[in-house]
């Protein structure tokens, strides 16, 4: 965990309400899951740090996706390359990848496909078959579809309004896609990101076909270094586990998805 | 070249010696390097920012409220900003008094600061128990008693808003143990300072002003209280105003040191609440967003004191002065 300042060297509308930043890092090494706080302003307002995700994290270049439809989110999409950006990170635990993995599954909505990039690199890279179903409102909602190609991922892209690939929720594709193709419950395995409900939907199928999911939960966050406690998780026993270090990602099975989190 | 100093000799220096070197401040029988504590329920137990603070320049870590049993904290969502200020409602999530003396409390002779354990009980009993144990703790600096948490439903007696309360839990406390007592007040009461008088009157060592001020925001997509708890406390900037004139208040009240302790994120927060007339501070909620915030606050009160030739001792209440 570094405390940095760090050089906006981009930050470009890739989508619309979608942006990619890249930061200049002074560190190299992270792993596919963690995230960074980054400060979006040198104001009070917003007070508190915004968690994001590692899009990616080499040749001391951070790169982040986020869209901006909040106070700290539209702030964020007004600096300017040259200005600076406090940031604190790498955070949290990472993705597991099991030794003799057969087929991962990544199911997605919007920018929930952030932390699983530096996932679909590894995982591509250890020559893993990898599938993401991919949901968003419209076609301009499936951004950065096309690297996750060009890692070799086989992208299966769902609209709502049907402006690419099936028209739907992602989670009936993606049910659909397990009756034909029948997953190894033994070997394969299911990775998400993404809002609430779609999440714990993707855990409910892949847990009727016997898989395993893990799950990467976005909560309100406040120190992202374990001091605050106000991230916590609510796990299924009943005790709470804060999503900055033991998270964001945890097995679907350990959560206690009932708990409201917003 | 000619020896200029021989022409016109140095003139006498006026300040020889800057009188701010000493930092140092007296809580009871306790001495601290520096007066910047780390604010209970922001630090954790002291182990958790040891990649990033230098604990050699914090004057002191107060932990993470303790009670007998672990607690598991309130339900979800426990946390909503706003502007300006964070509102919280943890409940005071911690690991319980067997765990901390186990794991926690023998990293703490070998930390780079001082720590003051934050007790919290729902009786006197449990304060007597809590305190009694702390006695043991090696290396240990003082004790703040926590009778001011707003996200605890009243587990027996609510200690802070009643005076009567507030002596019997003080009294009881001075009875078993030396190590300063520092008590933790809550800024929800009409008059703070009767509270003040009545920790005070029973020989406790310094008083935290305050606690958090009870707050809630609503959800308004969803039309439900954005907090699982409807009521949190708030902190940060915000109340930074509020809290300061009762550090006024108080520290005229009575005449144990009172701790700052609301929205401190600059030095000129930190001055300000000096010059009110406490005699130290606490940093919490901006640790969230700058965990070195209390070095660049510490420099910054060492600059300003050596740059206008005062002590600590000059600065604490000087705006009450004339």
């Amino acid at each position: 965990m570094l405390q940095f300042s760090s050089l906006i060297l981009s930050n470009d509308e890739i989508a619309p309400h979608y942006f990619h930043m890249v930061l200049k890092a002074p560190i190299s090494s992270y792993l596919p899951g963690q995230f960074v706080m980054i400060k979006v302003n040198n104001t009070n307002i917003p007070l508190l740090r915004r968690a994001m995700a590692i899009l990616s994290w080499r040749d001391e270049e951070l790169e982040i996706v986020y869209k901006a439809i909040g106070l700290g989110t539209k702030e964020l999409s007004k600096r300017a390359p040259g200005e600076k950006l406090e940031v604190i990170g790498p955070l949290g635990n990472s993705y597991e990848i099991p030794d003799g993995l057969g087929h991962a599954y990544m199911i997605t909505g919007g920018v929930g496909m952030s932390p699983l990039m530096p996932l679909a690199r590894a995982l591509t890279k250890k020559r893993i078959k990898t599938t993401l179903f991919f949901g968003g409102a419209s076609v301009t909602d499936l951004v950065m579809r096309h690297e996750f190609s060009d890692l070799g991922v086989m992208v299966i892209p769902v609209t709502m309004d049907g402006s690419l690939g099936k028209r739907g929720l992602v989670t009936d594709v993606m049910e659909e896609g397990f009756k034909a193709t029948k997953p190894d419950p033994q070997n394969d395995m299911v990775f998400t990101c993404g809002p609430h409900a779609m999440m714990r939907k993707v855990y409910e199928i892949a847990g009727k076909y016997g898989l395993k999911t893990q799950v990467s939960m976005e909560t309100r966050m406040a120190c992202g270094t374990g001091v605050c406690l106000g991230c916590v998780i609510k796990n299924k026993n009943g005790s709470y586990l804060r999503a900055c270090t033991e998270g964001p990602v945890y097995y679907g099975e350990e959560i206690d998805w009932n708990a409201r989190l917003d | 070249m000619p020896d200029s100093t021989k022409r016109h000799p140095e003139p006498q220096q006026r300040h020889p010696e800057p009188k701010a070197k000493d930092l140092i401040i007296q809580i009871g029988n306790q001495s601290f390097t520096n007066p910047i504590f780390m604010a209970s329920g922001t630090f954790g137990y002291g182990d958790d920012l040891t990649d990033l603070v230098d604990y050699s320049k914090l004057g002191a870590i107060i932990t993470k409220g303790i009670s007998l049993e672990p607690r598991a904290g309130n339900p979800t969502p426990r946390i909503i900003e706003t502007s300006a200020g964070l509102i919280n409602s943890i409940g005071l999530q911690n690991i319980g008094l067997k765990a901390f003396l186990k794991d926690k409390a023998p990293l703490y002779p070998k930390l780079k600061t001082r720590v003051i354990a934050n007790i919290f009980g729902t009786s006197i009993e449990e304060f007597n128990e809590l305190t009694d144990a702390m006695n043991r703790v090696e290396a240990l600096a003082g004790i703040e008693l926590n009778i001011s948490c707003p996200n605890v439903k009243k587990g027996g007696v609510e200690f802070g808003v009643d005076p009567k309360a507030t002596t019997e839990v003080v009294k009881n406390a001075r009875s078993r143990t030396k190590l300063p007592i520092i008590v933790k007040l809550t800024p929800n009461v009409t008059d703070m300072t009767i509270i003040a008088k009545a920790a005070a009157d029973e020989g406790a060592d310094a008083l935290t002003v305050s606690n958090t001020f009870l707050s809630m925001r609503i959800d308004v997509l969803k039309r439900r209280p954005s907090l699982a708890t409807t009521f949190g406390g708030i902190s940060g900037p915000a109340i930074l105003p509020i809290i300061l004139r009762q550090v006024w208040q108080v520290s005229s009240a009575v005449k144990i040191p009172v701790i700052a302790s609301g929205g401190i994120m600059t030095t000129h927060d930190a001055l300000e609440y000096l010059m009110a007339g406490a005699t130290a501070i606490q940093i919490g909620t901006a640790t969230y967003i700058n965990p070195k915030a209390a070095h660049e606050i510490l420099a910054g009160i060492k600059d300003y004191l050596t740059s206008n030739n005062l002590t600590l001792q000059d600065l604490i209440g000087i705006a009450k002065e004339g």
